[in-house]
């Protein structure tokens, strides 16, 4: 992004924090129901060591169930592309699936599958699958036709097909489909941490609301919004490096 | 030496609607031949047939002395359909690609001949229609094979840039004698660019006539000025609107 258009948001963003700082301390409103931003700030650095790890802990799990819930989406695209038999039964329950709250099987999850790793990647595979499988569904779908009909009348394959015009014509779609699942992996994360972990952003939350820390919980909050914009930058980095050309739609 | 193309008594229907009937063409080794005829004559669907992406209801076609399939000839559509997240010189080589081994080396030197240099890694929203439709034209060349089939390439050019675009075809076409079968409703055009025109009604699409062109080549952009060629232009106007002949 250029400085030209970071510039208003940015402005906008100091002025709100401005205006609630000065909310704050005007209205003498107790700190446990809305910490001033000064009081989360103060809050964050004095417990600097333990959010490290426990952001360090979130970043990790993020990572793997994000790498999973990619692929998982990346093969199911795939496979309801080049078969459409099974794209015909499997697409609408998928979509069907996704009015299922992660929230409600999450705990069914820890009944099946234990404590462990393996019930949170499933928790973050599910919320990250499902935009990767149809934007890239969409995208290998939509591949102009005038250059599948010159593929084909130049004695082009399946294979060629797929390989040549279909994936390279997706990937453009697909970004799109992996910018929405990059946001929602490290809120699949926190989720998935709610269900019991040693450590991890998710639980210092659980903890520090208990305790009824709202400064703390603020702090986790800021550290949700930056995971998740580091994980949103990444994939817009390997976009640029990997999108060439310009594209249509 | 087999004919470059060799269609006898083709017809095509999709389902009731009857596109073409007992079609019957040949095109040399190294002969420019044009097919005019009104728009939705069934132009495309001869092109499909002859590039083997579909079947005819009846009739045969040869290409290059084989029967028609995938893969036997060189196409450039009527839009250039070039690959926008490829690189120029990437696109001109698809079609080699396709049947083996790209040599981007060799179309780097044709980019350059066809007034195309520096722009060899450039990407085709870069460039202009009619820049891109060269880019088109030299995929299908380097596609070595023994037929181009053009489909009405020039039809989304302005008339300026068409005319320079004929200027440029007959140049190359004319170092480097390819059989050509150019499909256009345009009959300034295919008088211009072909050894023979042949003449298609409306759907379902027949032939009218056959025109042998008697201009020479190379073939200077004057000829269209020539008294001869004036009177056969008036004689497909005729044909093709239905006037009185």
């Amino acid at each position: 992004m250029t400085f030209r258009r970071a510039l208003p948001p940015a402005v906008t963003l100091v002025l709100l924090i401005a205006g609630w700082q000065i909310y704050t301390s005007v209205s003498g409103i107790d700190a446990w129901l809305l910490p001033s931003p000064k009081g989360i700030w103060d809050a964050a650095l004095l417990q600097r060591e333990a959010l490290t790890e426990h952001t360090m802990a979130t970043a990790e799990l993020t990572v793997y169930g994000f790498g999973a819930g990619v692929a998982t989406g990346l093969v199911v695209a795939v496979l309801l592309h080049l078969a459409p038999v099974l794209r015909d039964a499997v697409y609408p329950l998928l979509v069907i699936s996704q009015n299922v709250p992660v929230i409600a099987i999450a705990p069914l999850l820890v009944v099946w599958l234990g404590f462990g790793l393996a019930p949170k990647i499933v928790v973050i595979v599910l919320v990250c699958f499902f935009p990767v499988a149809v934007a890239t569904l969409d995208g290998l779908r939509r591949s102009d036709p005038m250059i599948a009909d010159y593929l084909l009348m130049s004695g082009a394959n399946r294979r060629q097909l797929f390989t040549k015009l279909q994936w390279p014509h997706a990937l453009p779609t697909m970004f799109s489909g992996l910018k929405i699942a990059a946001t929602y992996s490290v809120f699949g994360a926190v989720i998935s941490e709610w269900l019991g972990a040693e450590k991890g952003i998710g639980q210092y939350m659980m903890i520090q609301k208990s305790a009824f820390r709202a400064d703390r919980m603020f702090v986790a909050i800021a550290i949700v919004i930056v995971l998740s914009l580091a994980v949103f930058g990444l994939v817009v980095l390997v976009e640029k490096w990997t999108v060439k050309g310009r594209r249509r739609g | 030496m087999a004919d470059a193309l060799t269609v006898r008594g083709l017809s095509h229907a999709f389902g009731d609607l009857s596109v073409l009937s007992d079609v019957s063409l040949d095109v040399a080794p190294g002969e420019f031949v044009s097919i005019v005829g009104p728009s939705g004559s069934g132009k495309s669907t001869l092109f499909h047939l002859i590039g083997g992406l579909i079947t005819p209801s009846a009739g045969e076609i040869s290409v290059d002395g084989q029967a028609a399939r995938r893969g036997l000839i060189g196409y450039m559509p009527q839009q250039p359909a070039l690959m926008p997240w490829r690189t120029i010189e990437a696109n001109v080589v698809l079609a080699q690609e396709i049947r083996g081994k790209a040599d981007k080396p060799a179309a780097r030197e044709w980019l350059a001949r066809v007034g195309l240099d520096g722009f060899a890694k450039s990407y085709p929203h870069q460039l202009s229609g009619g820049m891109q439709q060269r880019v088109a034209f030299l995929r299908a060349l380097l596609s070595d094979q023994p037929l181009l089939c053009l489909d009405e390439p020039f039809s989304a050019l302005d008339a300026m840039t068409r005319i320079e675009m004929h200027r440029w075809l007959l140049d190359i076409w004319e170092a480097n004698r390819r059989a050509v079968l150019f499909v256009t409703h345009n009959i300034e055009e295919a008088l211009l660019l072909s050894d023979t025109v042949y003449v298609f009604s409306r759907r379902p699409a027949t032939i009218l006539e056959k025109i042998t062109v008697p201009f020479g080549r190379p073939r200077r952009d004057a000829v269209v000025d020539d008294p001869a060629f004036v009177k056969l232009r008036r004689h497909l106007t005729d044909l093709l609107t239905g006037a009185p002949r």
